[in-house]
């Protein structure tokens, strides 16, 4: 889970209340949530899907494989034309 | 860093994972979890029921960078052999929108807002289990029972497939009960000011 605002305060008292009664993981800053990366400097922020990509390449075993723009022939068609 | 992502060897079985001190330790991290949260009680089986199985999983969490992060192993109940209305009844559960994480990202930058990330370990053992499920007793290090008995379920264990709504119904609720509102676009999006 992702937690922002402008009320520091608000923000700890959250944490506290959630650590109640969940078993909460302080992760820190924001780095990586739903598949996209996120880097933070004093100019803003740099958002990438590198790592899913990755990840994704290696679940299907596609990591050797060579980039291609598009996976099929352009201007194929769907069917064989015979004339 | 591609090597390292397609080489770490992940054990498909308990057996397989015995054979490294990583997994061992994570079994039964894992297992101590489960038995601190109550999640089954062992009790004979009800003439009638049936159980569910369950078996161990195994992951290598990777860092962005593709170093390994940490070792995983997280028992798992077959929910697939669930029934619909008997073991089970309502499964929906949302998950987070990507507009809404972009929505935030940009405030945080525009605004200079901290943006902070947290996870909850072991969701699912936070929620107790409204259905009778009975499941095998899974295998263990230190197995203590022996005998005609079986794991009479109590919490949402990870694979039955009320738990992800459960987990997130368990949520709101304490998120509602600090004052926080829904969000009507995005259910998982709290809001206060």
């Amino acid at each position: 889970m992702i937690i922002t605002g402008n009320d520091r305060e608000k923000i700890s008292k959250l944490q506290e209340q959630l650590a109640t009664e969940f078993e909460m993981k302080n992760l820190g800053g924001l780095k990586y949530f739903l598949g996209i990366e996120v880097a933070r400097s004093r100019q803003g922020i740099f958002l990438s899907q590198r790592k899913y990509v990755l990840d994704l390449l290696s679940e299907t075993g596609m990591l050797d494989c060579k980039p291609a723009d598009t996976p099929v022939v352009q201007n194929h068609g769907l069917g064989e034309f015979p004339n | 860093m591609a090597h390292k992502l397609s080489t770490e060897d992940v054990p498909n079985t308990v057996n397989e994972a015995l054979n490294n001190p990583n997994w061992i330790q994570m079994i039964e991290e894992e297992m101590e979890a489960l038995q601190k949260n109550n999640t089954w009680k062992f009790v004979p089986l009800p003439e009638g029921k049936k159980t569910m199985g369950c078996r161990w999983v195994f992951s290598v969490k990777h860092k962005a960078d593709g170093s390994v992060e940490r070792y995983k192993a997280r028992l798992v109940a077959k929910g697939y052999t669930q029934t619909y209305g008997i073991d089970y009844q309502e499964t929906f559960s949302p998950v987070a929108k990507l507009n809404t994480m972009r929505v935030l990202i940009s405030l945080a930058v525009n605004l200079d807002w901290p943006l902070h990330q947290f996870d909850v370990k072991n969701v699912f053992l936070h929620k107790d289990l409204e259905q009778e499920v009975y499941m095998d007793v899974p295998f263990s290090l230190t197995s203590p029972m022996q005998g005609k008995v079986v794991c009479k379920l109590q919490k949402t264990l990870y694979g039955l497939k009320q738990s992800p709504r459960a987990w997130f119904g368990r949520f709101s609720f304490a998120m509602r009960r600090y004052g926080y509102k829904q969000s009507n676009s995005d259910h998982t999006l709290f809001l206060k000011h």
